[in-house]
Order: C-alpha cells, then sequence, then structure tokens
C-alpha cells in the first residue's frame, strides 16, 4: 500500500489572494471569500507550493478547487445556524474516539425528493463533481454519544435513529451551535464530507418507511447478522440495511451499538457475500467457459474474469501515479487479497473494497445459478483524482457482471480480451495475481489419474502449455 | 452396525486434524477391513486416502459396510476434547443416523453427532510410478517446508542420486534444504531417475498436519508429475496425499 501522510498541518485562509487568481470567475471568487473557508493540507505536501495552479501533486485537477467550487454554490445558504431541508435520509456515524463517537444527521438546505444525495446505487450516471456536489449540500450536525446509547436514546440520538429508517426523504429542522466551519478535510481516506457543526437541536417531520425494516428493527430477538440477511432478500437496496445497522436499530435488545459508517458498509457488504457465497453459490453447478465482463467509470477501469471451477476470488486494484492512493508516486502501486474455496480467515488488507466487489460477484453468481472462479481487476486511472467511497467499486462491478460478458473456451483467449481492455501488461497482472498464477501454472491432479474426472474444458491443458 | 475402538483418543485427533485440513466434508467407509476414506479436494488438485486396518483398532466390529458421512470440522470439534489417557470408542448404532464418539477414561464421556448424507464417488486408485522415493524424518521435512514459506508460495523439489532438495526462490531471495541418509534426515533414498518438480506451498502446509500423527513421511515423485506423501500411523493405518504439480517455468 502507498504510504499516508500525517494529517493537516498547514492552514490556508480563503482571504489569501490565490484563490481569486486561480477561480477566474470573479463572483465564484468573491462568494468564497463571505465563507470562511479553510483549507487543510497534510504536511509536507506540495499544495502548500501549488496553490491549485500547477497540479505538483500530478492529478488531473486539483481536488481541493473541486471541493471549493460545490462549497461556493451552497456557501450562501449555510451562513446561517438554523437547517431546514429534507434529509435524504443520511446519518453518518464517526469512528474517532470509539466507543464515544461522533453522530448525526445529514441535512441540506433545501427541501425537496433529496434521496439522490444518499444512495449510491443511483450514482453511476454521475460525475465526480457531481458527486462531489451531491456530498458537499449535506451539512452534517454531530454531537457525540457511546455507541451503547443506541439502546436508550438520548433525545437527539432517537431522532438520528428514526430518521435512518426512513426509506423517503425526511423533512428536518436542524439548529446547530456554530456556523456550519465549511472546512475541506483533504483526506485520503474520507468520501466527500460536507461541512459540519455541532447540533443543539433537531426535529424531524414524518418518517415514511419500510415495513421490512420496521420489522427487522422492532424485533429485538433478531441477530443484526440475521436482519441484515433478511432485509438483503427482501431487497432492501444495501445502502439502506447499512444506514440501520450504523444508526444502532439492528440486532438483539440491550446489545444494539451504534456502528461508525465505514465500519458498516464493510460489515453489511462482508457478512451478506459471505452467506451468499457458502449457502448458495457453493452448491450450484460450475460455468463451463471462461467469461470476461467489464466497465470503465470515472476512469477506472473494471475487469471481471470469470473461470469455470469451484468458488475462489480476488480482488486486485492498481492505482496509476497521481490518483488518490498514489499522489506522489512513479511507479503504479498494487493492491490486492484473495481467498480459496474456504474463503479468509483474516480481515483482507486491501479494506473495504475486497468485500464490495466480492457481494457483487456473489449476487450475481447466485442470480445466474452458477458458481465460478472470480477474478476482479481494477484501474485507478490519473481521472479519479480523488476517493469516492467503496460504493464506487459494489456499483460498477454490479453493472459491468449485468451489462454481458464476451466469452472464450480457451484461457489464453479469455486472458487476451481481458488484458486488451486494461493498460497495464500481462505479464505484470501475472505476477500480482495469485489467482491467474494459480490457474496458469497449477495442474489438476484428474489429468494424471482418470479421465472420467475430468471437469475443466479439454482445451484448458492446452492453454496450460502455452 | 459399526463400532470400533481405538487406544489413544489424543492420536485420533490428529488423525481427524490431518483429513479436515484437505476436506470439509466426507464419507469414511468402513468395512469388515477396518475404514477408508478417499476424497478429492473441491479444486481436484489434491486428495487424501486414509485407511486404518481393523488391526490397528483394539476392538473392531463391523456389519457389511458402513458409510459414514462427515462434516469434519464438527467430527473435529468433538475429538479434540479427548485426551491422550482416554480411548475413543467410535459407534454407529444398528439402524442409527447419528455417530456416537465415547471417551473412554476415568470417566466415560459420550458425544453423538449426525451423520450427513453426501453422495459417494468411489475414486480409483492412482496408478502412478515415480522415480524417486525417500522416507525423511517428518519434522525435519517439515522445517524445510517452513524455510521455503518465507520467500515462495511454492516449493521445488529436487530428487538427486544421494540427497533430496527441498527449494524455494522469488524475488524475496532463495532458500535450499539438503536432506541425505548421511545425516540422519533421510531413512532411505531410491532414485531410478533424477527429478525435479514444483508443488504448491500452501496444499503442503496443509498436508503437513499430518506428522502429528506420524514420525516418518515417505515422499514420492518424478518430474512433471504429482507428488504422494504418506505418513504411516504408528500402530497400523496410513495417511496418503497426492498433490497436483506446477508447470515449470
Amino acid at each position: 500500500m502507498v504510504k499516508k501522510f500525517k494529517k493537516f498541518v498547514k492552514v490556508v485562509k480563503a482571504k489569501t489572494p490565490w484563490l481569486e487568481h486561480v477561480i477566474e470567475e470573479f463572483e465564484d471568487a468573491c462568494d468564497l471569500n463571505q465563507v470562511d473557508l479553510v483549507i487543510r493540507a497534510p504536511p509536507g505536501s506540495l499544495c502548500v507550493y501549488c496553490k491549485g495552479s500547477k497540479m505538483l501533486c500530478g492529478k488531473a485537477q486539483c481536488p481541493i478547487l473541486v471541493k471549493i467550487y460545490s462549497i461556493a454554490r451552497v456557501s450562501s445558504i449555510i451562513s446561517s445556524l438554523n437547517i431546514v431541508g429534507s434529509s435524504p435520509p443520511a446519518i453518518f456515524i464517526g469512528r474517532h474516539g470509539y466507543p464515544y463517537v461522533q453522530a448525526g444527521p445529514l441535512v441540506p438546505p433545501f427541501t425537496g425528493d433529496t434521496s439522490i444525495l444518499d444512495t449510491p446505487e443511483l450514482w453511476l450516471k454521475a460525475s465526480i463533481q457531481d458527486i462531489v456536489d451531491f456530498r458537499v449540500k449535506l451539512i452534517r450536525g454531530k454531537t457525540r454519544f457511546h455507541v451503547k446509547d443506541a439502546n436508550e436514546p438520548p433525545r437527539i440520538l432517537s431522532e438520528v435513529q428514526l430518521m435512518a429508517m426512513g426509506s423517503k426523504p425526511v423533512d428536518s429542522e436542524m439548529i446547530l451551535l456554530k456556523k456550519p466551519s465549511a472546512s475541506i478535510l483533504l483526506d485520503d481516506e474520507v468520501q466527500p464530507m460536507g461541512p459540519s457543526a455541532p447540533i443543539k437541536e433537531l426535529k424531524i417531520g414524518n418518517v415514511s418507511s419500510n415495513k421490512l425494516i420496521e420489522k427487522a428493527i422492532s424485533d429485538t430477538d433478531l441477530k443484526a447478522r440475521d436482519a441484515i440477511l433478511e432485509l438483503y432478500e427482501e431487497g432492501v437496496p444495501v445502502s439502506q440495511i447499512q444506514r440501520v445497522l450504523s444508526a444502532g436499530l439492528l440486532g438483539v435488545k440491550g446489545v444494539r451499538k451504534l456502528v461508525p459508517t465505514r465500519w458498516s458498509i464493510t460489515a453489511v457488504d462482508s457478512t451478506i457475500s459471505r452467506v451468499l457465497r457458502d449457502e448458495k453459490v457453493k452448491e450450484m453447478p460450475e460455468i463451463d467457459e471462461y467469461r470476461v465482463y467489464s466497465l470503465n467509470f470515472m476512469d477506472n477501469r473494471f475487469v471481471i474474469l470469470m473461470f469455470p471451477g469451484k468458488w475462489s476470488y480476488e480482488s486486485i486494484e492498481a492505482w496509476f501515479p497521481g490518483t488518490a492512493w498514489n499522489p506522489g508516486g512513479e511507479s503504479i502501486a498494487f493492491c490486492g487479497d484473495w481467498e480459496g474455496y474456504w474463503g479468509r480467515t483474516t480481515y483482507a488488507s486491501m479494506g473495504g473494497c475486497y468485500y464490495a466487489a466480492r457481494l457483487a460477484v456473489t449476487e450475481h453468481l447466485v442470480k445466474i445459478g452458477k458458481q465460478a472462479s472470480a477474478l476482479v481487476l481494477r484501474e485507478a486511472h490519473p481521472g479519479y483524482i480523488m476517493p469516492v467511497g467503496v460504493w464506487i467499486v459494489r456499483e460498477c462491478v454490479r453493472k459491468a457482471l449485468n451489462q454481458g460478458y464476451e466469452k472464450s473456451n480457451d484461457l489464453k483467449d479469455a486472458l487476451n480480451i481481458a488484458f486488451s481492455k486494461l493498460s497495464i501488461s500481462s505479464s505484470i497482472w501475472m505476477q500480482v495475481s495469485k489467482l491467474l498464477n494459480h490457474y496458469v501454472k497449477q495442474e489438476r491432479l484428474t489429468k494424471f489419474i482418470d479421465h472420467r474426472l475430468k471437469t475443466t474444458p479439454s482445451n484448458f491443458d492446452e492453454s496450460l502449455n502455452r | 452396525m459399526f463400532k470400533a475402538v481405538f487406544r489413544d483418543a489424543r492420536l485420533w485427533y490428529r488423525i481427524v486434524d490431518a483429513l479436515a485440513s484437505l476436506i470439509d466434508e466426507g464419507t469414511i467407509k468402513a468395512s469388515e477391513e477396518g475404514v477408508r476414506l478417499r476424497a478429492m479436494d473441491p479444486s481436484k488438485i489434491a486428495m487424501i486416502d486414509f485407511e486404518m486396518p481393523r488391526d490397528a483398532f483394539d476392538e473392531y466390529e463391523c456389519d457389511g459396510e458402513v458409510m459414514l458421512g462427515l462434516n469434519f470440522d464438527e467430527v473435529k470439534k468433538v475429538v479434540k476434547r479427548g485426551s491422550a489417557k482416554e480411548k475413543v470408542q467410535l459407534e454407529v448404532p444398528p439402524g442409527s443416523a447419528r455417530l456416537k464418539i465415547i471417551f473412554k477414561g476415568k470417566a466415560t464421556r459420550s458425544f453423538s453427532i449426525p451423520l450427513i448424507d453426501i453422495e459417494y464417488e468411489e475414486l480409483p486408485t492412482p496408478s502412478l510410478s515415480f522415480n524417486v522415493k525417500a522416507t525423511a524424518m517428518a519434522d525435519i521435512f517439515e522445517e524445510a517446508l517452513k524455510d521455503v514459506e518465507l520467500v515462495s508460495d511454492y516449493v521445488k523439489l529436487e530428487g538427486r542420486s544421494n540427497a533430496i532438495v527441498v527449494k524455494g526462490q522469488s524475488d524475496r531471495g532463495e532458500v535450499e534444504t539438503t536432506l541425505t541418509t548421511e545425516t540422519g534426515a533421510l531413512l532411505e533414498l531410491e532414485v531410478k531417475e533424477e527429478a525435479i518438480a514444483s508443488y504448491s506451498l500452501e496444499y503442503l502446509m496443509d498436508m503437513i498436519t499430518a506428522n502429528k500423527a506420524a514420525e516418518v513421511v515417505t515422499l514420492e515423485f518424478s518430474s512433471g508429475m504429482p507428488l504422494s506423501l504418506t505418513f504411516p500411523i504408528p500402530g497400523g493405518g496410513t495417511i496418503r496425499y497426492y498433490l497436483a504439480p506446477r508447470l515449470e517455468e
């Protein structure tokens, strides 16, 4: 993995002249001066010298500026302490200080159908700018709770929980203790997060909730794991399940907890995909050809390869220099993890992306009623200037799998098709991927013992000997 | 009706542990001659062949053939409760679909677990001829594999006229262990033709768990052919593994 920077030292005030210099539209620049806009850059980074004009970090667009443009658009409305608007609904639970965590609602300063602001399932048509825009409009009220407060929530928390149950936007009024800071977190991990401020008061209107969710929440004997699975089976979107889990609404009475948003996303992906894998995929017949799926999105290239065989899975990401995770690097950074038939016993080092893609893959295999060995390859090119969250992996893989595949009966052909869609050469992928290595180099016993038992396609061995 | 008493519950656990390293469920076939399990791992890269003749048991009774479909993870958990001072009795009462596992020591402890219904597939005995055959001290072989694990995901076995060489190499480094009869690492070495072949270390490390139940291991292989590892269990019976090779670069 790429080394991470220690966070924040240098503070640059918006009033310094450089912003006006960079943002050419005079009015936009003036707008910024009204907001007390603070930008924090990582220590030792080049931002201070570059100031958005020289592209020293190598990214195609300055991520700070992308956020600033968005903030500029909502700046005039957020200067008030009183935020009235329709929450998509969205909540955020922080992870710092666990078990004492910051929790609160996300409310935009306007009403209407705001559901798109917090439904990543709908974001595949958006640009990076749009997504930052969505997120920056959401003003985050925050206050600290103990995670166990979820069982007997104080008033604000109980409103937050109620909000999290909603399946439609919830009209809310949030009174803040001070003006939202409009500070921009230049952080490699957190997805775009809008302005935040401590919350004093929260009032919400009617919440219209999905009956299935209500049922899962009121069932205090149902374990969180089982609740997640039940909701998923009933077709509730993953992002909603994740929201109620993180609000501490699922689980057995008395042991419910708030779950930091970050953790709850991966918890849901991992739980569902594990069960799909063990209880469904492994029971299904194997595919009998090689399949290649692909998708390009936001300068990310995804290729999914399915091999005939028992379940196994690998996910590899390649970050080009200039992308979010590899800002100063000169070479491509790879990270990846894999599992064999029996799955993993340790947390994947690459993090949530592994589980998000695994969910998409198992979900698809269940849908087509097949078993396969799956390899997910992702190249993040320099146009992907900042991380927008794990959802991008889940939704892109889902979409790629649903839009059809190119098939081949020959391993070599399949690899050629796959690598023609990627810019990194096949020999490098071969070195990096355990699964490819395993497929190409490892022989099967069936070849030596008895042809009757042969399950792999007949030309498999030929392609091995190439 | 099937009933067998084995003298050492701890050793029995080690045997079960070795079987469970490769498969999660399988059918043990009990007949008048003894018990046998032959199964391939799901990816068809490795195979296990376990047999224990009736003489290896203190008591043994079996009417006809009895199929014991087992979830080895479950069996392992139960058998782990036994100690070396206890005997273990395995029993399927007539007409029952449960396996009774009874530990007999100062106390008599009895477990009963359900048998599972698995499609039984009679696998043929692999008829392979090997050019290299060596019997090694199991713990020395295990150490050699662990050394290779530091640098590589697969191991290269070389059979020379006077030694077995266990090698690993990658961009992380190179490791080499030489086993010979002179130093006592090998008890026997028979080389018809010198051979060299690569095998997945991941599978080998699973297989080597069997050395807790055995002291020596017999390696058999040829260039580009499967490897066979045979662990003789003290008192009778063997655990034998087959592993498909990796293609050479």
